[in-house]
């Protein structure tokens, strides 16, 4: 299992990720969290 | 008996007129209603949230995962309030505009994801993250430990 959470401007952002180590769950959070935080930066800029 | 015969000959046409009118309605432009489609509960992509735009999305995620529906949908009053300080609930009173979530699941494989985004007014809503992070602390912990693998031979 593995959470990230983050605040970005007036967003707070959190994703978690479960499942076996073996399935590359940490990497997997890490990827999806950098990968949501640019969906906020998109949205903000828009 | 003749006039008889004569209003049955003159009312076949009608009725023949009117059993192929309902056939086309009941087999051709009928909407099936509720039972010829599965109803889909209602969540985040049956009711737009404003916080939907900055979840993950399907295509983020690739066909390999599929989105829940239950678990798809905007955050309620009582769940961002849950299990927050009095400070943190003032906060959310005065500040907290709304919030969704999306989860999916792995279709062959043990991965599910959980996207969660809340908006607030401003920026000052450290109380409530903090509420969270316990919340997914005390969750974390909950979790089943797992035993390490056992290391293979001649490792």
């Amino acid at each position: 299992m593995a959470i990230v959470g983050w605040q970005h401007g007036d967003v707070l952002a959190v994703i978690v990720v479960t499942g076996r180590p073996a399935d590359g769950v940490a990497e997997a959070a890490a990827k999806l969290a950098t990968t949501q935080d640019g969906n906020i930066g998109f949205v903000a800029a828009g | 008996m003749t006039s008889q015969d004569s209003l049955f000959s003159r009312l076949v046409p009608g009725l023949l007129v009117a059993a192929a009118l309902f056939a086309a309605w009941r087999f051709l432009i009928r909407d099936p209603g509720q039972h010829g489609v599965a109803q889909q509960a209602p969540g985040v992509l049956d009711a737009p949230s404003s916080a939907a735009p900055y979840l993950l999305q399907s295509s983020q995620l690739g066909p390999t995962f599929d989105q829940q529906s239950v678990g798809t949908r905007a955050v309620t009053a009582a769940e961002i309030r849950a299990g927050q300080s009095a400070h943190a609930r003032d906060v959310i009173e005065s500040s907290w505009k709304n919030g969704a979530r999306a989860l999916w699941m792995q279709a062959h494989g043990s991965v599910s994801v959980n996207s969660e985004a809340e908006l607030f007014a401003s920026s000052s809503f450290t109380p409530v993250a903090d509420g969270i992070r316990d919340r997914l602390a005390k969750r974390y912990h909950a979790s089943a430990a797992r035993p390490p693998a056992a290391i293979p031979a001649g490792a």
